[in-house]
């Protein structure tokens, strides 16, 4: 086998060209379809995902991929890693990865950034975040919700 | 915060869930209250379908405070229902102290239904004979508590089927068919207790019988058992035992938590809670329920200097066996979750269901 047939060239929604191994990208079930289903030659469009958080993405698939094939790396150390690689990423980062993740069809990625935003979510700050972007209610609504459950709101 | 809201990019409703599902249920109370759409997907099927899914279910306290006949006694700020649920307080600017637990309202679907027979069975709390004017009705509901929604369960056929008659009498409800079954039963005039241990269903009364599943039949006494027998009848509260892995727990006269040694046939002292004793005396009236393999132990305390205002405390303890014959606790917490007014002299009904 060729070297080009090895790899594989995905480009981001802002047109970034990443090339990586096949093995790293298939990890992506969306990719692997993609590679199975159309003749697209080695050059895979991603309209869904910029390159800023594509490029995380390839960096998760690529330390997974090299463990799954040379088993050098014990679980405990994958794992933390993942810990490490989710841990620094602010909400919104967080967020885009598990659009990507769900977009891309990565398990055990969707998994990892699923639990992170849950682990923030116990802070105040996540908290406050939600609030500011989702709070719907009407002035009058929120009045009341603040009234009835003053345990929250009580700093 | 260094954070734009208006960067954060919109998560359909699978993905939210998928997170949610992820993140303590002591939490729901509080982030539902950040959008209609949370509020909504928290109190979802799907989203308990997801915990289940991933293995997140997890015990959840559950307190039905009696209602009162004082003018406006209710400690609630939701006046409308007397049910509250544990919760963590997220909103705080420092870093979470064991302190933090609260118990908050549940606005349930039906606030006015009240029976004291109330049981749980997974993630269902039961009220069975629901109050009609005081008095007793063959009606039954159920509490969901993923959802906080009352639905009508068949009602009872025994009352009747046998209203004259003063003796006891067994009727078993299969929560998955929704079937009352009538259950013969040795005639007992007087009950005073009734208890679900060890798998069995005791009796205590003028005569005291026990009824064994596995067999499908009922005993007057069972060997050994008489002394056991005896000593759950001199346990002074109903509420203030519980089971965990075949052991009985519970708060007797000794103002501590002892456990029931079946093959010394005698009562022992939960090791390691001297802490607990000394900083938090547990007294009155008190209750304790099987908190997913952990005792969770409740009770009232006044508050020093304030004569009108009582709490309810709770704390939650591990349990290591480390011997045959000994049971160590470790308190988990210990926390004041509820103010009440001086009135309540007892804190109702306390449930760990699974959710």
């Amino acid at each position: 086998m060729s070297k080009s047939e090895k790899k594989i060239v995905l480009k981001s929604l802002d047109n970034e060209a990443f090339e990586v191994e096949k093995a790293v990208a298939l990890q992506s079930q969306t990719i692997w379809v993609m590679c199975e289903d159309k003749c697209v030659g080695n050059e895979i469009p991603l309209e869904n995902v910029t390159g800023q958080i594509l490029a995380k993405v390839i960096d998760y698939c690529k330390k997974h991929a090299v463990v799954d094939g040379d088993g050098d790396e014990s679980s405990e150390e994958l794992k933390n890693w993942d810990t490490e690689f989710t841990k620094n990423m602010d909400q919104s980062t967080l967020f885009n990865m598990i659009l990507a993740a769900n977009y891309l069809n990565i398990k055990s990625l969707l998994n990892l950034t699923c639990q992170a935003v849950a682990d923030k979510t116990k802070t105040i700050d996540e908290f406050h975040t939600f609030l500011n972007i989702e709070n719907n209610f009407t002035p009058e609504e929120e009045a009341q919700i603040c009234q009835e459950n003053l345990w929250a709101f009580d700093d | 915060s260094s954070l734009s809201p208006l960067n954060l990019p919109y998560l359909p409703d699978d993905l939210l869930l998928n997170c949610f599902a992820r993140i303590s249920r002591l939490y729901y109370p509080a982030l539902s209250l950040v959008s209609k759409r949370f509020r909504s997907l928290l109190t979802s099927l799907e989203l308990h379908k997801t915990r289940t899914l991933l293995s997140r279910s997890e015990s959840c306290l559950y307190v039905c405070l009696p209602p009162t006949r004082v003018s406006n006694p209710n400690p609630n700020t939701n006046p409308k229902t007397n049910w509250f649920t544990s919760c963590f307080r997220p909103f705080r600017n420092k870093e979470r102290k064991p302190s933090e637990y609260l118990l908050v309202s549940v606005a349930t679907s039906k606030s006015s239904l009240y029976s004291p027979s109330l049981t749980t069975v997974g993630h269902y709390i039961y009220m069975i004979g629901i109050d009609i004017n005081g008095n007793p009705s063959r009606k039954v509901f159920f509490l969901d508590c993923r959802c906080h929604t009352w639905y009508e369960a068949p009602i009872m056929r025994i009352a009747k089927e046998q209203p004259h008659t003063n003796c006891f009498s067994v009727e078993v409800f299969d929560p998955k068919t929704q079937i009352w079954e009538y259950f013969p039963s040795p005639s007992v005039t007087i009950v005073n207790k009734i208890l679900a241990i060890k798998g069995n269903l005791y009796v205590l009364g003028d005569k005291h019988v026990v009824y064994m599943p596995k067999e499908n039949r009922w005993y007057y006494t069972i060997e050994g058992d008489t002394r056991f027998i005896y000593e759950m009848s001199l346990v002074g509260f109903l509420e203030s035992y519980c089971e965990i892995d075949n052991v009985i727990h519970s708060y007797r006269f000794g103002k501590v938590l002892e456990w029931y040694d079946y093959e010394e046939q005698s009562w022992k002292v939960l090791k390691g809670l001297k802490k607990l004793y000394k900083l938090s005396r547990i007294y009155g009236s008190v209750r304790l329920v099987n908190y997913g393999g952990k005792i969770m132990v409740s009770w009232i305390k006044n508050v020093h200097g304030i004569s009108d205002e009582k709490m309810i405390r709770c704390a939650e303890i591990a349990l290591e066996r480390r011997s045959k014959h000994k049971i160590y606790g470790k308190v988990e917490w210990c926390d004041v979750l509820l103010s009440v007014p001086d009135s309540f002299l007892y804190h109702g009904k306390v449930f760990a269901a699974t959710v």
